[in-house]
């Protein structure tokens, strides 16, 4: 049992004696929310191969739980997926190939060893028939305690560390993500000047290999989304299983729901396409695809750590760009970024700005989103030069808010946190 | 029960494993750290006093590399040969990997596995450190003795004991204290066998660097005493009936 600071009030039901469930919600009821979440690991239910236990033990009595809750009157939130406990996956398919690599976090420290382990993989058809199997009948039970017949009142999905798969991407799923990206193989040649001959090659651990040497930043991006793109399918599969029993309606996926109920609320943002993040704490790790790093996650990652461990000395907060939102709520943000970002996310910072924010680049602008489309950011602005004790500055108004940029690029220091607060403490 | 959660409430974040790490004076043997991932340098940690510095600036790997080369201190490298590592076992919770914080955690001589290698640059420096993971392991033998352990450090700045419960020698949890914790107390509190540590600095320590941490650490295990739970004057004796 776990009561974290997310207003989360985890029952870990399959790892308790059933008798005590009931003096737990109990807890949960009286809890500000009146509201319990049930984590629900396909391991535990599933310790043979073929064989689902949900009556059995006394521990997986997965309705009996859930129909102590309902007479209790608690909400119950049932997260389904993957993390890093060892039940997420059952022992079976611990041995099957191919397996994820993922990354390890460090857990609360600053810094840890860069260690990666295997997992279980949905790209083996045993495995991914096995879980299938497996949400078919838990889907099965939890239609029949939905609300207002039963206390669910929604079902998380989250993928855990599966996100973060250097495998995660075969080559026919990636060849398909390509194509429906560029539409034809020359697109794609143009972009990262390759002289493919179709998708498939281009989608071979030779042709990933390339790309990433090509443009390495561009390569990252295709790399995500098309993972992300793969998990995207096998949520559509899930999801026609949740639609057939009217569940589709209470279920989110990874990314889509309250997960975590945090907001962003961070001064520094780093963009974040050649990096992964892990855990809370949002460690920084390089990108690794295949089980291979380049030297521009590399690089990426170094700089993360460094502005992290800055963050840490001075006591500012460090976020990923790919959190920001217009929302976060900050009037002025550091994008530390290279030459690259996202066109939507480009977008979206504009807009901000349009409304007010200031952004501040030290590194210098962005030039180019995921297409090589230059990024405008505000064409017609008023451009003046200003100084802030040693650092000249160029600031663009563009509608109701501002653009700067230094004069000349700055350099990748430890100094980086000193000098941004200088700057930033003169736009206020 | 309360009792139990109270004494382990404050868990060993980073702050309090370097508290151990003074205590130990580990943090006066200054080395760089390199951590490598397959032949790449990812990062150079430079320990010394006070915490650490990271010297690898985004765009100077190369330079650094060689720069680490000219440098007079030791220079410890930990290189990930494989990705991911063959056989990957979960981090076993020992008194290393628990009670220090990374670096240090990660430089464990006898700990590499297949897929994972440590270079130190000079084979002394590497024989302090064997020796180091030595008096480490005698330590945690001593705290196994009984189901809760600690280890008072009364020298430090702030004086603070470091709690541990094993069970069947197996590392199930760690905390500290902010205060000076008495044997008797947790034994009398807890009643259970509790062995008890106390850390002092050795008040002639003619030792340098990693050596005298070890000598720390050994004193330490030579102060440790076991109390076993005595029944209490008000329990029914115990009838054994032929």
């Amino acid at each position: 049992l776990q009561r974290g600071d997310t207003g989360l009030f985890w029952i870990d039901y399959s790892n308790l004696p059933s008798t005590e469930w009931a003096s737990h919600l109990s807890q949960a009821s009286k809890s500000s929310t009146g509201r319990a979440d049930l984590p629900l690991y396909w391991g535990a239910h599933e310790t043979i191969q073929g064989v689902l236990d949900f009556t059995q033990n006394s521990r997986l009595r997965l309705e009996k739980i859930l129909t102590l809750a309902h007479s209790q009157k608690v909400s119950v939130r049932v997260h389904l997926g993957f993390n890093s406990d060892e039940r997420s996956f059952p022992a079976w398919t611990k041995t099957l190939a191919p397996t994820a690599v993922i990354p390890v976090a460090n857990g609360k420290d600053l810094f840890g060893e860069i260690e990666t382990k295997t997992s279980p993989s949905l790209l083996n058809e045993e495995v991914k028939k096995g879980f299938f199997l497996f949400l078919e009948e838990v889907f099965n039970i939890l239609n029949l305690y939905a609300q207002p017949q039963g206390p669910i009142e929604a079902i998380y999905f989250n993928w855990g560390p599966l996100q973060q798969d250097s495998n995660l991407i075969d080559s026919k799923s990636l060849s398909r993500y390509l194509e429906s990206r560029y539409g034809s193989v020359s697109q794609l040649n143009a972009l990262y000047q390759t002289c493919f001959r179709d998708f498939d090659s281009a989608s071979s651990r030779m042709g990933i290999r390339t790309l990433f040497d090509k443009r390495p930043w561009i390569a990252a991006w295709d790399f995500k989304n098309g993972r992300s793109h793969f998990l995207c399918q096998i949520e559509s599969e899930i999801n026609k299983n949740l639609e057939a029993r009217a569940l589709a309606s209470l279920t989110r996926f990874s990314g889509e729901g309250p997960l975590e109920e945090t907001t962003v609320k961070a001064p520094i943002f780093i963009e974040d396409t050649l990096i992964e993040t892990l855990g809370e704490e949002r460690s920084p790790f390089p990108l690794m695809v295949l089980g291979q790093l380049t030297p521009a996650a590399i690089s990426a990652f170094r700089l993360a750590e460094m502005v992290r461990l800055g963050a840490a000395r001075n006591g500012t907060k460090v976020d990923v760009l790919s959190r920001w939102e217009p929302s976060s709520g900050v009037g002025v943000a550091t994008i530390l970024a290279s030459k690259f970002v996202s066109g939507k996310k480009a977008d979206l910072l504009l807009d901000w700005v349009s409304k007010g924010g200031k952004l501040f680049f030290p590194f210098g602008l962005p030039q180019w989103d995921e297409k090589l489309n230059v990024v405008k950011w505000g064409e017609s602005t008023e451009r003046e030069k200003k100084r802030v004790e040693q650092e000249e500055l160029l600031c663009m108004k563009w509608m109701k808010g501002q653009v700067w940029v230094p004069v000349k690029e700055w350099e990748k220091s430890p100094q980086l946190h000193s000098r941004v607060a200088k700057v930033v403490d003169s736009f206020e | 029960v309360d009792l139990f959660k109270n004494i382990f409430s404050h868990s060993l974040n980073t702050e309090c494993r370097y508290q151990f790490v003074r205590a130990t004076q580990l943090n006066q043997s200054p080395f760089l750290f390199c951590e490598t991932v397959l032949g790449n340098l990812v990062r150079v940690l430079e320990l010394k006093d006070e915490g650490f510095n990271l010297l690898l600036e985004p765009q100077r790997a190369e330079e650094i590399a060689s720069w680490v080369k000219t440098q007079n201190l030791p220079v410890i490298c930990l290189n990930h040969t494989e990705i991911p590592p063959q056989s990957y076992h979960p981090s076993p919770s020992s008194l290393w990997r628990v009670l220090l914080p990374f670096p240090w955690n990660a430089i464990d001589p006898e700990g590499t596995s297949k897929g994972k290698t440590l270079e130190f640059s000079d084979p002394l420096f590497e024989k302090d450190w064997r020796n180091l993971k030595n008096a480490f392991d005698s330590l945690e033998a001593e705290l196994k003795k009984s189901e809760i352990s600690a280890i008072l450090v009364k020298d430090a700045p702030c004086p603070m004991t470091f709690v541990f419960h094993y069970v069947r020698g197996r590392l199930m949890n760690a905390g500290i204290q902010a205060e000076v914790l008495s044997a008797e107390a947790l034994q009398k509190s807890l009643g259970t066998s509790v062995t008890f540590l106390e850390m002092n600095k050795p008040k002639e320590l003619n030792l340098l660097g990693l050596n005298a941490s070890c000598e720390i650490l050994q004193k330490t295990c030579e102060s440790s005493r076991t109390l076993f739970p005595v029944a209490l004057s008000s329990d029914p004796p115990i009838h054994f009936e032929l």
